[in-house]
């Protein structure tokens, strides 16, 4: 008790005397601090929250522990593989700091759960995410809170701090950031002329999703439902009936081969004479024969073991696999694959830690990369492609998480959220101007919100009963009446649309919009989520809708200039 | 091998098996205070999946000892304990526990500095990193010259409040390769590559073996000892305010015979003597900013110390894989500026030498 005594002490007398103040040490023992995401960064972060004297800390993550965690999240250990990370890092930190009261959710940062008023209850949210889309949505809610934001990231050697206030500074949705990769791929990349390894990669994910997972419309190959592994099936056992295990067996091969055929023979022949009309590719294709198909489906069941492969997918200084090699595992997996399917009668997702899955698209890749002589990757990188792995690293953590947890203590000691520093870690020193030395951690001026930003201009707090006030009531009360828009149209971000605005000439009023217009917030649960809400003028705002009991109606502009 | 990979997957993406078995079989040994600084950089080498680390701490009572924020353990081997559990395959000692297992006999009790001095001699570690000078009676110096003459990286790292140094001393020969993206040979390549020219190469088998191998270039950088970093702070002119400081903290600190710790005013007024005696003239701001310092005086901030030991980390890994150029030689972290930079002290000679040395020395085509 002691010991724990002096430790708190040592703690606060080093923010006193950083400081200057008592009352900083007296903010930071008050005040309540939300951490989203406990990984990498997150894991650092909470440490040092813990030890830098926060007591009230609450930590949202969805995320279970994996092996490739314990690099670097030292709150985790092998025996946790499986666990939830904020219970885990909740249990860690409360025996490391006694003292510290830390609560934990298991769930999305973007569930309906965590109302405004939860955010509300924050002095500041630090953003530990590993993904654009929550990050997008925390910088949103964090806007409409009005509390600030300290958004991390880390990849590899580099890393980030951004603190965020909108409306008084640049926020997280300011600059548009790239969406992810596939979605910009067009189709007839990935179906008729890749042009790198990563087209081939996809096309190979694409593939596999087509024969044994959920077929979905945007996939490029949803045209070939015919080749679905159910659909297969159901065509060979209504065949015959006769003998079972050599059945079995058949109709895996005739399957094998019928796949293999269609997709690197086949197809690849059809791609062959469409490019024979244009004159600029050349080039002729490199494709499979129907002997090496032969051969390979001999004998394949020896020659290699998921232990095997599995070694090698971890090492990443194999070889790329020879079209002949691929050509076997492929058959290799796609055997493994079928009699996996065959037991659990289910769909099979993707998998890039799953050896067999991960073959398959690697093989899948290679023999489409050779035979459109691209240069193929092996299974450690297709690994890293597939999975959209992100290399990280404890100490670009550790200094992420130093950096973030005193700027949020300069911010609680009187500083405004602007006149912090956006910090950048870097790999290479990077010349100072005005110094003469480099810098690899550098501060960046925090800059003013862009013009065009809906979040921090336009966003549109609505306050009321959710279980009294219609959606009519929200929309002519509301929006029309006290805000003096004119709505042309509301949503929800998942694409529900709860108001249109009727067409002038073609005054159709659909009996499902009235039936809409009548229903309370609360019935169509729409409240505590952002909203989009365009004005018949073409300017784009936000709404949330705050639940409150038997509160009036009101509407208000959060950033009125 | 496998189970390890799988842990290791992410920072093998970023730097390789090669690096990753040459951590593994590294040895590094940490002594100094058992701060927070201490820990974090402990863990972070742990979690990397170092080969070897031992941690020895000052001995006896030490007047003035800074208030530090640990939490790992509350002694030695507490924190031992929870580094094993963090990685259960690295060898982790205290510095007493190892030389019990490894030296039985060898040693007679003698004073911190003679113990490590033969700890370095036995030259086992490649890495020594010295974790805060020790108040009253500074061992830096020494230490560092020790290790100079048993081939051992050196690394001394202080934290002060809201500050953070770190001085390496790697010796007046460190080797390191470094990706050359100027070799005339690779230029040849890419334009073959690219076909758009016919290029007719003497060697042209043996280029198209080497197509996927980077070509390197062995580097050499000679630095100045850590007598010789503290001694040009205050012959140069143009030292920075963040020098002045620890060269004024380590002199004051060294004369510390108080138990209790001084109020800032007392401490400021030394800073002016020290000034003036060393004939140091500084503009008004910085001026403001050294009497700000003075208050961060043997206190320890957890999130500093986590950015420093980052920082220290990411080196220490750079000098195991010898792939990349360390931070030649000082680093210095300003928690309220936002800023880590790197500058370079040292005496002229040496700063001519290492810089001539650089341009001219021999490239090597692996």
């Amino acid at each position: 008790m002691d010991n724990e005594c002096q430790d708190k002490n040592n703690i606060y007398e080093g923010i006193q005397k950083c400081f200057g103040s008592l009352q900083v040490v007296e903010t930071v023992r008050q005040s309540k601090i939300l951490l989203v995401g406990v990984g990498g960064v997150g894991s650092e972060v909470l440490k040092n929250l813990a030890f830098s004297g926060f007591v009230n800390i609450h930590l949202v993550d969805l995320d279970t522990i994996s092996v490739s965690n314990l690099n670097r999240q030292f709150l985790f250990r092998s025996e946790d593989v499986g666990k939830w990370k904020a219970i885990v890092a909740k249990e860690r930190i409360e025996k490391l700091c006694p003292w510290s009261q830390v609560s934990a959710s298991v769930d999305n940062i973007r569930s309906r759960k965590f109302p405004l008023e939860f955010f509300k209850q924050f002095v500041a949210v630090i953003c530990a995410l590993d993904n654009h889309k929550a990050r997008l949505y925390v910088n949103e809610v964090c806007a409409f809170a009005q509390i600030p934001m300290f958004e991390t990231g880390s990849t590899g050697y580099q890393g980030q701090v951004i603190p965020i206030l909108a409306g008084s500074t640049e926020c997280y949705s300011c600059e548009p950031k790239p969406q992810q990769q596939n979605e910009q791929i067009p189709v007839c990349t990935i179906r008729h002329r890749p042009e790198t390894v990563e087209h081939c990669i996809v096309w190979a994910m694409y593939l596999f999703d087509v024969l044994f997972g959920n077929l979905e419309d945007s996939n490029p190959l949803s045209d070939e439902k015919d080749y679905k592994i159910s659909y297969l099936a159901s065509d060979s056992v209504s065949n015959s009936e006769t003998k079972k295990t050599d059945l079995d067996e058949d109709w895996e091969n005739m399957t094998c081969k019928r796949i293999f055929h269609k997709f690197f023979i086949e197809d690849l022949q059809s791609i062959q004479e469409l490019k024979k009309d244009t004159f600029l590719s050349l080039s002729t294709l490199k494709i499979p024969s129907k002997e090496q198909l032969n051969n390979c489906l001999l004998n394949v069941q020896q020659k290699y073991s998921i232990e095997e492969l599995k070694k090698e997918e971890q090492n990443p200084h194999q070889s790329v696999w020879t079209s002949e090699k691929a050509c076997e595992v492929f058959i290799f997996c796609l055997k493994q694959l079928l009699r996996k399917w065959k037991e659990s009668q289910s769909i099979l997702m993707f998998d890039e830690n799953d050896t067999i899955s991960l073959a398959f698209v690697t093989a899948a890749s290679t023999l489409r990369a050779e035979a459109f002589g691209i240069v193929p990757k092996n299974s450690f990188d297709v690994r890293g492609a597939a999975g959209r792995i992100i290399p990280a690293l404890s100490t670009t953590n550790a200094v992420i998480g130093g950096v973030v947890v005193f700027q949020l203590l300069r911010f609680l000691s009187g500083s405004p959220v602007k006149d912090l520093y956006n910090a950048r870690l870097s790999q290479v020193p990077r010349p100072r101007p005005r110094h003469q030395d480099e810098a690899i951690i550098s501060p960046e001026v925090i800059r003013s919100p862009v013009e065009e930003c809906i979040i921090c201009h336009r966003l549109i707090l609505v306050s009321c009963d959710a279980t009294k006030v219609t959606v009519m009531q929200f929309i002519e009360d509301g929006l029309k009446g006290q805000l003096k828009l004119d709505p042309f149209s509301v949503a929800t971000d998942s694409g529900f649309i709860i108001y249109e605005a009727e067409q002038d000439d073609q005054a159709i009023s659909t009996a499902s919009s009235s039936k809409i217009d009548t229903q309370t917030i609360a019935q169509l649960q729409l409240e505590e989520q952002p909203l989009s809400v365009l004005d018949d003028s073409g300017v784009n705002y936000r709404a949330w809708i705050k639940h409150q009991c038997d509160v009036a109606l009101t509407t208000e502009l959060i950033f009125r200039e | 091998m496998s189970a390890t990979s799988a842990i290791y997957d992410r920072q093998i993406r970023l730097w390789g098996l090669e690096t990753q078995s040459k951590i593994s079989t590294s040895k590094v040994l940490l002594y100094g205070y058992h701060s927070g600084l201490l820990e974090e950089l402990a863990k972070d080498l742990v979690l990397t999946g170092i080969g070897t680390l031992v941690i020895g701490e000052y001995s006896g009572e030490t007047l003035g000892k800074p208030t530090l924020v640990n939490y790992l353990g509350q002694d030695l081997e507490e924190l031992v304990k929870a580094l094993r559990i963090l990685n259960p395959n690295a060898q982790i000692h205290t510095m007493n526990s190892y030389i019990e297992e490894n030296l039985p006999g060898r040693f007679e009790k003698g004073n911190d500095v003679q113990t490590l001095s033969r700890l370095v001699e036995t030259r086992a570690f490649g890495i020594f990193g010295l974790i805060g000078e020790k108040v009253g009676s500074p061992v830096g110096l020494s230490l560092d010259r020790i290790c100079r003459d048993n081939n051992t990286l050196f690394a001394y790292v202080e934290t002060v409040g809201a500050l953070g140094f770190l001085i390496l001393d790697l010796g007046s020969n460190y080797t390191y390769r470094s990706m050359n993206k100027s070799h005339p040979s690779s230029k040849a390549r890419n334009i073959a590559n690219n076909k758009s020219q016919v290029i007719t190469l003497d060697d042209s088998d043996e280029e198209k073996e080497q197509k996927s191998q980077p070509s390197f270039v062995e580097n050499t950088l000679f630095y100045p000892t850590l007598e010789e970093v503290f001694s040009s702070i205050l012959s140069q002119r143009s030292s920075q305010k963040y020098l002045i400081f620890l060269t004024f903290m380590r002199q004051y600190n060294e004369q510390c015979h108080a138990n209790s710790h001084p109020d800032v005013q007392e401490i400021q007024k030394q800073l002016e003597m020290f000034l003036q005696l060393h004939n140091i003239v500084t503009r008004h701001s910085e001026l403001q900013s050294l009497y700000n310092f003075c208050s961060f005086m043997n206190v320890e901030m957890i999130s500093v110390s986590s950015c420093l030991a980052g920082i220290l980390g990411r080196e220490i890994v750079k000098l195991i894989s010898r792939n990349e150029k360390p931070i030649f030689n000082t680093f210095i972290f300003d928690a309220f500026a936002c800023t880590g930079s790197i500058v370079q002290v040292a005496s002229r000679v040496d700063r001519k030498r290492s810089r001539q040395d650089e341009a001219d020395s021999i490239v090597y085509d692996i």
